[in-house]
Order: structure tokens, then C-alpha cells, then sequence
């Protein structure tokens, strides 16, 4: 038994040492490694050449009658605005996308849609709207489609979220795309409405042919629905996606519009260009007639992911005569809420929309003029991007324009802005913001300090449209590589 | 008139053999005429024992003298010749009537020129050692009669090819006139090629089976000094019978033999390995060698042959044996050996019995002690497991190649189809993966989805065998043998599917059965026959193999075990030292490797297969239980557990082993947490599809060898308590410490592998690699760095994808450098950073030098991976073909067509190293097949058949 004693007492000690060799430090911290890992190599890429789609005249449902299902037909031409004061070495070609042929200089008009490239064989020009932007405007004044339309022409892209579309009586939205590569495009539509998610058959595999454009009837998909946003994902080439937007009440067309892409999800939107004009008139017609309750300007706003958001709209006066107002909502999460901004008065303003959670916002505003046969046309304003960065945008030769910008930071903004040549410089408190005058084909530039959003608010013929201002950009980047 | 008979005592040495001898001679019933004792010796002591007989004459000779020459000096000695001499070797002492009955048979006839005796073996002299000798069909050398008892029963024999010259009565004039033995043939060839002269000259050669002599037969057992046959005892035997063929076959016949030498020189060698006596290949090598360069000396009998011969080798034929007398003797031989044999195995039995309430307790079988139903209800606790397909990827598994072949290429290749091209030896772990492979060679990878099912029963029933050598006792057997297979750390290791400590697991009790048996640590082993010490020898040369092919670590533990026991049994370390050999031949070219060309001979420790990092599973998870003060059991407090227990083995008998088990336990715990502050490369073949840079050299080899330490502690506790009441409440608490928290780990953590066809990559890129493509992939993996950087992991794929044999470990180590200056490399990376940015570039020219034909971009939940996508999407050189089980897939549209359209260029699957590999493996396979007595044995033993079950049933 003594024997066997010992024996545990020797095991226990070496036990003992072994966990007070353990824990000394020279052992604890000893550390081997064996191997290396191969470095990631940096690469220096070339930014791709910026290059823009843009969607071509309006598209007429039903053809020049309007009696036709499902044809569609271009009415006319849309004003195209091109910035291209393109450096040495650096040329801007348009080519026809539907006829893949190359048209020179950018036309002034089109009707087909087009991509705009700037040619940069060095990769030596810095990219920016600075370098190449585009917009286009058209004025309809048929039966069945009257208004301005207007949007910026896109970089193409695989996945667009569009906020806006309505399809109740008398509301058409088309979703516009537009495949501008030499690569077919595979798409998948994803659309949510107050409800969620819809389902519906043929939304994916979408396919759109190279060089084509694809006009979807959203009432196929979603009848009757006055309230939903729209995910366009796809596989392939990149496109362009647009909804064109338009209204008809009775007999009158009472507007027209494109909904462009929005910028990323975020806590914070700012909308500005809001300009709103013949408030009281709208009121009138709303009280007068349901159909009419869509002038008052509203907000919609879609929740991505899975968490509710508590949506406060902010829409703050431009100038010490317009006041603004606040409004606060619970949206749910992957649903699509119109949220009303009652009470606006004429005036200048913008709109902040923030949330507990990153989210999508847009803005119906309308234009009304006349009391007797009244004309009206609404915007559909997108997000406006936030950024330091100079963003460019060419004035349409026709209308009237403005440039509402607003400081997007809580901190004092010096902005600088460049109006046909004419450099001046506006300080924004918090979220204050500006309207400023241009002249039709001024050069617009717009640089800050500090992140700011900016539109340019077109008015023609009594009817309006708004084109947030966007920086195009491919970066030229470093790319870390490591090869095994 | 009578015949003089003169007895010639050949000495050399043997003082006390030679004294029985002369003694024996001295009481014969009829006495030779004359006795000489020729001495040869280098000692005097020979010369004092015959100094005894003083009416004997002594004659002194060269030590240097050969046989001929010693029976030459003796012709010459007598002043008139004998008509009889007697040869008497000094360890064949005859028996009192040999002469006589040797004369008895002489006489027979005038024409007898030899006469041998009965020889009887000298230890036991009641066993015929020979009578008479003859050849085999293929010349060899073959006693007829050998190891029976001597019953008479072959008493009826006369004529014979050839006697020995032990005890033979040799007629002078026809000896004088032969030209006695031949001067030029080795030691034992000499007396049968006299023979057969004799015979082919017309004599007879007959056996007088009453004559009897009893044989040590020095010379043979090795007991003579090495220049009495100029050879060890086998090649001695193995020189002569080549001698005699080349003297007796036909010129032509001959000449072809000597031509073919070499070849059935390696027949013959791989017919030794076959029937467990490999220690004759060196002998058959050797005497290969000598004959082949002394070929005219060989030959130089042949003229005397000629000169005398009066008839016909061929009509010797009826004296030569056939294969079915050749076969009877052997059978014969076996027979007895096996009742030798159970004998002994019998006796052991007894004593390995435990006394349980003082009944002597049979051990029971596999099936009879509840073995065979655990083992079951294992496969049941395993049943998420159930391949539901013929490839398992996941955890540390990935499809092996569909074709075996193709997998068996791979194994000691030294040139590697992975990246783009990589010249060094493959992981010596391929061979254990074609070993696998081969179990179910018409699709390799169904194997490892089998073996990842059938683990815990094989980890089971593995242990159960090593503990039944070990102990007696079926609760100790069967509690050891769950506590290896269900130890923590192996079902962290299962679940994860890290399949080279798995494997490491399944073979590691079969090499500590094997060098159980080879060393002869138990009662029973120390009693094998040489050819069941074969067999385990191989059985430990290939698990040991395997386990260090498999897990590096373990096998430098089990070299230190090796050591070990041959520190204990230093006798048997003419055995021990083979084991490591086909672990040796596996890592010779990769240990070369690492050592010269990569300087990491640390890294030859490393864990082979896919890396993987340190399990952070809890063992059983309670962190549900919110009011438990800890989360959860990690493996960590479960081993600590059962060593904890298992450490009352020191209070029962065999407290020593117990203490010394402990202690290394202990060693093994400590080295194990060592072994995870080693940090390894993880980035190399197939890591765009993982996450880790690094990972832990890994415990996994510690664990294996502690857990089975453990498992054995815990059987020396069990079969050590006597009393009832202490067996069943260590039994109860080991059951709770393994059966509760396996239970409750295997239902909270079920497979997660996936299963497929066996394609690692998508459909359409493998079948196009199988119509004979030799265009590449190119793998691309978005991940982040340590630093938050977006890094584009890419890596360049055969067509038929990465497959488990594909993974090396070598190119972890060599792929930093390989990437620092390799110009394709750089042009990849180019490419890569070319197609994640979208830029057009040169991309058209890289992916056609590069042989490119496919894009996927790995699966990967980063946002960066739908990004990647985007890009290539709009690259026009690429298709996209859609998402695939392994990712999205781009085609190139104008891949480089004179690629597309070659065969790939296969490199040489064989080499020098790969043949001595597969040698060395097949030598030892072929040793380790049970032999006619093993597969007798296994069948008696009680593991597969117990046929004591039904009598104590």
C-alpha cells in the first residue's frame, strides 16, 4: 500500500510541475510559427471609363391612340444637357445603344435611348459628374401624357432601388430598362408595397438582350397599388432603370416624371428641391375631388431589413418666408410607407428624412397653375446623394431653373458654387439650405466643406422637374491580390 | 573378408558437443576398426576433450580447412585405406546401434557408395530431423522427412537422392574415385552434389532409418563460427542450392538460370515477404549476387559430373520430390507448430483468466461481452452521419478524385497538378487517402463518407482489440475501448471532420496492439512463432505508417514509444527497428524536402489536409441553464474527468504501469497545449474557400495517444477491483462521464456535412475537364484581412477541381516565396485585380496565357462577393453561367482553343521513390495478410467466433 502511495505522490508532482511549468511565463507567452503567409500584392486599376445611359424620349402606352395593350411608342424627343468639357486626351462619345453606332457629338435631342462615355485611353482624367454629365427633359402635352419629365442620365449599374410608382386608376408606372452593354442582362424585380414584399409571377429571369430596353407595365405586377418601391437586381450587364411616372385624371393628363435610382440606405435622407407652388390650389382640387389628394406633397419612404424604423420627416424653409414642419411616422420593416406633409404654404424648402435604421426616401411634389382648367404636373424627387465632392450638372436650355442645396452635416458648410463661371460662396448653418437662380445652359458646380445634397429644380411651361445632383465615378483604386 | 571401418569425428570448436560425441562413438555395439578425430579448431579445448580417449587417433588441421579438405587429410592419414569411413560431424553423436545398422544396410548391396542414418534433433531427441536428403522441382533443397516424431513410421525408406554427411558411412574406393567432395562447392551443397554424383555414376545412396544419430546441427542453427560456411546459416543454404542447379540442370537450362538470376532472385524474395520470412530475402539476395559473379567456380563441377555420370540426371526424378510430397511435409510441419502453438495460447488463457468470486472467469469475445452491441448503438448515436451521398464535403473532408487511379497517381508523386504546376513530393498523408480509397475503389470518396458513419464503432471496436491482449475482463474491455472512441477530443475531432486525426484515432490502438505483440509483452506474444511476430511486424510498420501520415506529431510520439519498448525489450529491437520502415520510406523524400529545399524540417509536424482551426465547441452547452455558473463542459473538464478517475488504477495491482501511464498522460496533456501555441501557414491549395491565415499545429496527435493512455488506465482500474461494489460504482461514474455528454453533444451537434457526386467543381467545368480540357479555373474569394482590408483570395484549379489529394501540405510552406517570384503569379494578380475592378486592361491576353477557361467566385457571405460578381458581369471577355454549388460561375468565350482542345499534358505518375515506397508498403501488406496458421488463429480466437460463447451461454 506504501508503495502505491508513493506512487500517487509521484504522479501528483509531476503533475504540480507540470502545471507550474505550464505557467511560467517563458512558457506561457512561447509562441512558433512555422510558415509564412503570402503577402497580398497591391495592384493599381485603372478606373473603368465613365459612361452614362440615358432612357431616350418618354414612352407612350398603347401607342400614338392609346388604345393599344402593351405597345408602346417614343413620343418625340427629350432635351439632352451634356457637360463634356472633357480635358486633352479625353474625348466624349455617344453611341446609339439600340443601333450600337457611334454619333458623334452628343445631340441635342434624343428619342432612342443613349450611352455617353468619356474616353480616356491614359486613365489620366480625374472622374467626376466634373467630367461627364448628362440630363435630359421633356415636355409632353398629349391627351394621355402631359408634364415634365426629367432625370439624370445613369452610370449603369446591377442593382437600383427606385422609390416612387403608383398604379392606381388613372396612374401608369413603367419601369424603364435599359442594357447599354454588349452583355445580355439577367434581372430580378423585386417589388415591396405597404404590405411587404409582393409576390408575383415573372418578377425573375428577367432577361434584357444587349444594346435593348425593356419596358415593364408595373399594373401587371402590381394593380392598383398606390404606394411601392422597386428592387432591380441583375446578372450580366450593367443597366440603366427608370419608372416613368405619369397621371391622368378624367380626361386631363395632369403629369409626367421619371423616378431615378436612389442613393444607399441610409439613416438620413435629404431631399432637396422642393420647391412647392400652388399650394392652395392643390388644396382646392384635393377637397373638391379624392382624386386630386395626391398633390399634397408626401414622403415615401421604404424600411430595408428586419428592424421597424421611426421615420422623422424634417421639411425646413430655404428663406426666413417659408415654414416648414415635422412629421413623425413608424414604418415597418420591408414595407413602403407614403408618409403626407400637410400644410406646406408656397415656398423653398428641402426635406430631411431620418430614421433609427437606414432607409430609402423619395418626394411627390406637385405644380399647379390656373384656377379655372388648372395645369398640373408633379416631381418626383429621389434622394439626393450627400458628398464634399464637386458634382456638375449642365442647365437645360429651356425653363427655368433653380439649385437648392442643403448642408447635410449638423456643422457649418462653406459651399461653393459655380453658375455659369460665376463662382460665389454660401455658408449653411446646420441643415440649413439655399436656392439659387441659374440661367438655361449654365454650368453648375457645387463644392463644400462639408457633405451637402443639391438639386436643380426645372420649371417649364408650368410644370416641373427635379434632378438631384450626382457625382459619376469609377475609382481608380488599389486592389490587394493574394495568390495561392 | 571383413570391411574396414574407419570413423573420421570431424571437430571445429564444439568441446562439448564433441565430448557426447566421442562418447557415443566409444559405446558402440560394434566398434569401428579405426577412430580418427580431425581437428580443426581454433581452440585447444578440442583437442583436451579428445585427449579423453586416449585409443583414439588426433589429427590436427588448418582451421582454414574445408570439408573436402578434412576428409582428404583423414584419407591420407590411414596407412591402409579403409574400406568404410564413417563421418562424424562433432555435434552428431550416434546412437548405440548406428554403426551396426549403417553396415547392416551396407551390405545390402556392393554397389551402396553412402549410407546416411536417422538423425534425430539433438534438443529432442524423439523428432526426426532428417532422413535423407532431395530437391525440390525447383532445385531447392528439401528434407523429406522433418519435425515428426519418430514412430517407425518411416523406418520402410532405403533409396534417397543425397545423405547428409552427418553419421553417413561413405564406401572409400567409389568416394576416391568420384573425386570426393567437390573442392569449389559451398559447405552444404557439397554432401548432395557427392550424392547425386554418386547416384549419376550408378551407385546407390540409401538411408538405414534403425541407424540413428542425434544432430545439433551447429552449422544450420548458427552455433558455428560464420567462416565454417563462409555465410549465415540462410544464404549458406540458398548458395547451395543454386550450386546444384547450375551443376545439374542442362547447359542451356543452366545458362538460363544464371541469366534470370536477378528476377527469380525477386520472386523468390516477395514469395519470403508471403510467407512471413522476410528475413530470407537478404540471404537470396546475397547468394544472388555471389553466384551470379562466381559463376565459372559454380560451374566447375560440372566436368566431374560429366566424367563419372553412367546414366541419367532425369532418371534420378523418382528420388526428387514432387510439390504434393513438398506440400504434405509442410502441412505436416504446420500442424505440429499449431499444436504448439494452442499449447501455449491454451496456457496462457488459463493465466490471463481473472479470479472473479473465486471462479475462474473465461474471457468472452467481442459479441459475448456486450462489445458488438455497443459498437452498435454507436453507429446509432452516429446516424446524422448516414452518407447520403458518395462525397462528404465539409469540416476537414473534401471528394476525393472519381477514379482510384487517378487518386494511387498522386500518392509519391513528385510532381503535383495543383496551381500551376508544383514540383515536390506529395504528402506522404496521400497514400493513407489512396489506402482509403482503395476500400471502396469504384467511387474513393464513398469511403470517407463510410468512415466518418462508421468511426466511433471502429474507434470502438479498434480499442477493444488492443484491450483484450491487455486484459481479461469484458467490463474493462468494453468500458476502455468507449472511452477511447467517445473521448472528448475525438468526438471534437469527428464532428469536425478532421479526417487525418480520425484516421490517426482508428489506427492508433492496432500499432500499440502490434508492438505489443512483436516485443512480446504479454504472456501469449512472448510464445509467437517467427511468422506470427512477421505478420504483427507488419501490421505495426503499416499502422505506424499511417498514423504518421496522417498526424506528424503522433508519429514522433509513437517513435518515442517505439523507443521505449525497445528500451524494455532490448532483445527484440532486431524487430522493433523494421517498424518505422514504411514511415521512413514515405517521409524520406518529403523530410528531404523540407529540410533542403523549403528549411522547415519543424513544419514536417504539421497536420496534413485542409487546415483548420482549434475547435471552440463546448462539449455540452449550458448556457441555456442561465442559473449554471458556467456556460457550458468543454472537452477540457471532461478529459480532466476521466483522468481523474482513471487514476485509481494506481491503488490496484499494476500500480507501476499505472504510475509510469499516468505520467506520460500527463507529458501528453502539457504537450498538447504546447502544440496549440504553434502557429502554421494556412493559406495554400483550396484556401480561397477558407477563412483562416493560420491556424494551431493542432492537439490532435497528443489527444490521440492521452486519450488511449486514458482508455487503458481505465481498463487496468476495471479489471483491477475485486470487489463487486467499487467495480460497479467506477463503472457507473465512467458510464456518466461518457455516455451522458456523447449523447448530449451528437444530438446538439449532428453532421453538417454536405454530400454530392464527387465533383469539386461545377458540372460543366468537370465535364468539360473530362472530355479531355486542360483548361484551368480560377478561383477568386473576396475576405478580409487582419486588418479590415478587402484581400481577393485567388487561386488557379485544374478543370476537375481542388480534391482532397490535391491539398499539400508543402505548398503552404512554399507558396509565400513561389508568389514573391513567380511571374504567372503576378500576371494573376493582375488579372484578378483587373476583373474585381471591371477594368478592361489586359485581360483577354491573361486569361488566354493563362490557360483560363473559368471564373467562379467562391460562395462567401461578404457583400464584396456580389460586388465581385457585378464586375465580372460586366466584363465582355467573360459569360456568366450562373450560381453553381460552389459559387458563381463565368465562362471565358474565347478560352485559348490549343489548350482546350489537348489532352492535358500528364506528367510521370511513377518515379524511383514512388516504386520503393510501393515496395516497401507491398512487402509489408503481403507480410501482414494473415498466413494459413494466423488465419486459423484469428478464427479460434475468441474475438470473431468465441466458441466458448454457446458453453457458457
Amino acid at each position: 500500500m506504501l508503495k502505491r502511495l508513493a506512487l500517487l505522490l509521484l504522479v501528483a508532482a509531476v503533475a504540480a510541475g507540470t502545471i507550474f511549468a505550464a505557467d511560467l511565463p517563458v512558457v506561457k507567452n512561447w509562441r512558433l510559427e512555422l510558415g509564412q503567409i503570402p503577402k497580398a500584392t497591391e495592384i493599381s486599376v485603372n478606373a473603368r471609363e465613365l459612361s452614362l445611359v440615358c432612357p431616350g424620349a418618354l414612352n407612350l402606352s398603347g401607342g400614338k391612340g392609346g388604345n393599344k395593350l402593351g405597345v408602346f411608342s417614343r413620343l418625340n424627343t427629350a432635351l439632352l444637357s451634356v457637360n463634356q468639357d472633357a480635358p486633352a486626351g479625353v474625348s466624349i462619345e455617344a453611341t446609339a445603344i439600340e443601333t450600337e453606332t457611334k454619333i458623334g457629338s452628343t445631340p441635342e435631342r434624343i428619342s432612342a435611348p443613349i450611352s455617353i462615355a468619356a474616353i480616356d485611353p491614359e486613365a489620366a482624367a480625374e472622374q467626376g459628374s466634373k467630367l461627364l454629365a448628362a440630363n435630359q427633359i421633356q415636355l409632353a402635352s398629349e391627351s394621355t401624357m402631359a408634364g415634365l419629365a426629367g432625370t439624370q442620365c445613369q452610370q449603369p449599374a446591377h442593382e437600383q432601388w427606385l422609390i416612387g410608382g403608383d398604379t392606381t386608376v388613372g396612374r401608369e408606372s413603367v419601369l424603364v430598362l435599359t442594357n447599354p452593354s454588349g452583355v445580355s442582362a439577367t434581372l430580378d424585380i423585386q417589388i415591396f408595397n405597404q404590405a411587404g414584399a409582393v409576390e408575383a409571377i415573372g418578377l425573375n429571369g428577367f432577361a434584357v438582350a444587349p444594346g435593348q430596353t425593356q419596358l415593364v407595365q408595373l399594373s401587371s405586377i402590381v394593380p392598383r397599388t398606390k404606394t411601392f418601391a422597386v428592387h432591380v437586381t441583375g446578372q450580366g450587364g450593367a443597366i440603366g432603370a427608370w419608372i416613368q411616372q405619369k397621371t391622368v385624371r378624367g380626361l386631363n393628363a395632369t403629369g409626367v416624371d421619371y423616378i431615378g435610382p436612389n442613393p444607399a440606405f441610409s439613416k438620413v435622407q435629404f431631399v432637396p428641391g422642393v420647391l412647392i407652388r400652388g399650394s392652395k390650389i392643390a388644396k382646392k382640387l384635393a377637397k373638391a375631388n379624392e382624386d386630386y389628394v395626391d398633390l399634397s406633397p408626401s414622403v415615401r419612404v421604404f424600411v430595408p431589413g428586419e428592424k421597424s424604423a421611426k421615420v422623422t420627416i424634417q421639411v425646413l424653409g430655404s428663406n426666413a418666408k417659408s415654414f416648414g414642419t415635422v412629421v413623425q411616422q413608424d414604418v415597418v420593416a420591408g414595407r413602403v410607407a407614403d408618409i403626407p406633409i400637410a400644410g406646406l404654404a408656397d415656398g423653398d424648402y428641402v426635406a430631411i428624412v431620418s430614421a433609427n435604421v437606414p432607409i430609402a426616401a423619395s418626394m411627390s411634389i406637385s405644380r399647379v397653375v390656373g384656377t379655372s382648367k388648372p395645369k398640373i404636373d408633379f416631381a418626383l424627387l429621389a434622394a439626393a446623394e450627400s458628398s464634399v465632392s464637386e458634382r456638375a450638372i449642365r442647365v437645360p436650355t429651356s425653363g427655368i431653373s433653380k439649385l437648392s442645396v442643403v448642408n447635410a452635416t449638423n456643422k457649418s458648410a462653406a459651399v461653393q458654387v459655380t453658375i455659369g463661371g460665376q463662382t460665389s460662396t454660401v455658408t449653411l448653418q446646420d441643415a440649413a439650405s439655399v436656392v439659387l437662380q441659374t440661367a438655361p445652359g449654365d454650368l453648375v458646380t457645387v463644392k463644400s466643406d462639408k457633405a451637402v445634397s443639391a438639386a436643380l429644380v426645372i420649371d417649364l411651361d408650368s410644370a416641373v422637374t427635379v434632378l438631384p445632383l450626382t457625382d459619376y465615378k469609377n475609382q481608380a483604386s488599389k486592389v490587394l491580390v493574394s495568390v495561392r | 573378408m571383413k570391411p574396414q571401418i574407419a570413423a573420421v569425428v570431424l571437430a571445429h570448436d564444439q568441446p562439448e558437443y564433441l565430448a557426447v560425441t566421442l562418447q557415443a562413438l566409444a559405446n558402440q555395439s560394434q566398434k569401428p576398426d579405426s577412430i580418427l578425430i580431425v581437428d580443426s579448431s581454433v581452440n585447444e579445448a578440442c583437442e583436451s576433450v579428445a585427449a579423453e580417449h586416449p585409443t583414439f587417433n588426433y589429427l590436427k588441421i588448418d582451421s582454414a580447412s574445408s570439408l573436402p579438405q578434412s576428409i582428404h587429410e583423414a584419407i591420407q592419414t590411414f596407412e591402409n585405406q579403409p574400406t568404410w569411413i564413417w563421418l562424424l560431424h562433432d555435434d552428431s553423436a550416434p546412437q548405440k546401434t548406428a554403426l551396426a545398422e549403417l553396415m547392416a544396410t551396407a551390405e545390402k548391396s556392393s554397389s551402396v557408395a553412402l549410407v546416411g542414418p536417422k538423425q534425430l534433433r539433438w534438443q529432442n531427441p524423439r523428432e526426426i530431423l532428417q532422413l535423407g536428403l532431395t530437391l525440390a522441382p525447383n532445385g531447392d533443397i528439401f528434407s523429406p522427412v522433418s519435425g515428426e516424431l519418430d514412430q517407425s513410421q518411416h523406418d520402410h525408406i532405403d533409396d534417397v537422392l543425397a545423405v547428409s554427411t552427418a553419421g553417413a558411412l561413405i564406401r572409400t574406393e567409389p568416394y576416391l574415385a568420384l573425386g570426393g567432395l567437390a573442392k569449389n562447392a559451398p559447405a552444404l551443397a557439397a554432401d548432395i552434389e557427392f550424392s547425386i554424383r554418386a547416384r549419376l555414376a550408378g551407385h546407390r545412396v540409401l538411408v538405414a532409418p534403425k541407424a540413428k544419430i542425434v544432430h545439433a546441427a551447429l552449422s544450420l542453427q548458427g552455433g558455428r563460427p560464420k567462416r565454417w560456411l563462409k555465410a549465415s546459416p540462410a544464404t549458406a543454404v540458398r548458395r547451395a542450392e543454386i550450386h546444384l542447379n547450375l551443376n545439374l540442370l542442362s547447359p542451356v537450362a543452366a545458362f538460363a538460370y544464371w541469366l534470370f538470376l536477378p528476377l527469380i532472385a525477386f520472386g523468390r524474395s516477395l514469395l519470403a515477404i508471403a510467407t512471413k520470412n522476410p528475413q530470407r530475402i537478404l540471404a537470396e539476395l546475397s547468394a544472388t549476387v555471389w553466384a551470379w559473379f562466381t559463376i565459372f567456380a559454380r560451374t566447375s563441377s560440372r566436368s566431374g559430373i560429366k566424367r563419372v555420370r553412367k546414366i541419367s540426371y532425369k532418371k534420378l526424378a523418382a528420388l526428387r520430390a514432387t510439390w504434393g510430397q513438398i506440400k504434405q511435409s509442410n502441412f505436416v510441419r504446420t500442424e505440429s507448430e499449431l499444436a504448439n502453438e494452442l499449447a501455449i495460447q491454451a496456457a496462457t488463457d488459463e493465466q490471463a483468466g481473472e479470479q472473479l468470486n473465486g471462479e475462474q472467469v473465461k474471457p468472452r469475445g467481442f459479441a459475448a461481452s456486450g462489445g458488438l452491441w455497443i459498437s452498435l448503438a454507436l453507429l446509432l448515436i452516429n446516424f446524422s452521419w448516414w452518407p447520403k451521398g458518395i462525397a462528404a464535403i465539409g469540416g476537414g473532408v473534401l471528394p476525393l478524385a472519381d477514379n482510384w487511379i487517378e487518386l494511387f497517381n498522386r500518392a509519391g508523386a513528385s510532381f503535383q497538378q495543383i496551381g500551376l504546376g508544383y514540383f515536390a513530393p506529395s504528402d506522404p498523408f496521400v497514400w493513407v487517402l489512396s489506402a482509403l480509397g482503395l476500400t471502396t475503389f469504384w467511387a474513393p470518396s464513398l469511403s470517407i463518407s463510410v468512415m466518418l458513419f462508421a468511426f466511433s464503432s471502429l474507434a470502438f471496436a479498434s480499442a477493444w482489440r488492443l484491450l483484450s491482449v491487455l486484459t481479461a475482463s469484458s467490463i474493462a474491455r468494453n468500458l476502455g475501448a468507449l472511452t477511447y472512441a467517445v473521448f472528448p477530443a475525438a468526438l471534437l475531432a469527428h464532428n469536425e471532420s478532421r479526417l487525418p486525426v480520425l484516421v490517426t484515432l482508428l489506427m492508433l490502438p492496432i500499432f500499440a496492439q502490434a508492438i505489443i505483440e512483436v516485443a512480446g509483452l504479454t504472456a501469449r506474444s512472448a510464445q509467437a512463432t517467427t511468422q506470427q511476430r512477421a505478420t504483427w511486424l507488419a501490421l505495426a510498420g503499416l499502422s505506424f505508417a499511417a498514423v504518421a501520415a496522417s498526424l506528424p506529431i503522433a508519429g514522433a510520439l509513437g517513435l518515442v514509444a517505439l523507443a521505449a519498448v525497445a528500451v524494455i525489450r532490448i532483445k527484440r529491437i532486431g524487430y522493433l527497428l523494421w517498424i518505422p520502415l514504411p514511415a521512413a520510406a514515405l517521409f524520406g523524400p518529403t523530410v528531404l524536402f523540407y529540410w533542403v529545399q523549403l528549411n522547415q524540417p519543424l513544419g514536417l509536424l504539421a497536420q496534413p489536409g485542409l487546415p483548420q482551426p482549434n475547435s471552440q465547441l463546448p462539449l455540452v452547452d449550458l448556457s441555456a441553464f442561465a442559473v449554471l455558473p458556467i456556460q457550458g463542459l468543454t472537452a477540457g473538464h471532461l478529459i480532466l474527468a476521466l483522468f481523474l478517475l482513471s487514476l485509481f488504477a494506481l491503488l490496484v495491482r499494476g500500480a507501476t504501469r499505472s504510475a509510469l501511464l499516468a505520467i506520460a498522460i500527463i507529458l501528453l496533456l502539457a504537450g498538447s497545449t504546447l502544440a496549440d501555441q504553434i502557429q502554421i501557414s494556412a493559406v495554400g491549395v483550396g484556401s480561397t474557400t477558407q477563412n483562416e491565415q493560420s491556424v494551431d499545429l493542432g492537439s490532435g496527435g497528443f489527444m490521440a495517444f492521452a486519450g488511449l493512455l486514458i482508455a487503458v488506465l481505465l481498463a487496468n482500474l476495471l479489471s483491477g477491483l475485486t470487489r463487486r461494489g467499487a467495480k460497479a460504482s467506477v463503472a457507473t461514474i465512467a458510464i456518466a462521464l461518457l455516455a451522458v455528454p456523447t449523447a448530449l453533444f451528437s444530438w446538439s451537434n449532428p453532421s453538417t456535412l454536405t454530400y454530392s457526386d464527387g465533383r469539386a467543381v461545377p458540372s460543366i467545368v468537370s465535364a468539360e475537364a473530362k472530355a479531355g480540357s486542360a483548361l484551368k479555373l480560377l478561383s477568386i474569394r473576396p475576405s478580409l484581412n487582419s486588418n479590415q482590408e478587402l484581400v481577393f483570395a485567388a487561386e488557379i484549379v485544374n478543370g476537375d477541381g481542388v480534391q482532397f489529394e490535391d491539398i499539400s501540405l508543402s505548398y503552404r510552406f512554399a507558396v509565400a516565396e513561389i508568389s514573391e517570384t513567380s511571374p504567372e503569379f503576378a500576371q494573376i494578380s493582375q488579372l484578378v485585380a483587373d476583373l474585381a475592378s471591371g477594368s478592361t486592361g489586359q485581360i483577354k491576353t491573361a486569361l488566354n496565357q493563362l490557360e483560363i477557361g473559368y471564373v467562379l467566385v467562391a460562395n462567401s457571405s461578404l457583400q464584396q462577393s456580389a460586388e465581385l460578381a457585378f464586375s465580372l458581369d460586366s466584363i465582355a471577355e467573360l459569360e456568366a453561367v450562373g450560381n453553381t454549388d460552389f459559387g458563381q460561375l463565368w465562362r471565358v468565350r474565347e478560352p485559348n482553343q490549343s489548350v482546350k482542345t489537348d489532352v492535358a499534358s500528364q506528367q510521370a505518375s511513377w518515379s524511383v521513390t514512388k516504386v520503393v515506397q510501393l515496395s516497401i508498403l507491398l512487402s509489408f501488406g503481403l507480410m501482414a495478410l494473415p498466413s494459413r496458421n494466423g488465419r486459423r488463429r484469428a478464427e479460434d480466437s475468441d474475438i470473431f467466433v468465441d466458441e466458448n460463447e454457446d458453453a457458457n451461454a
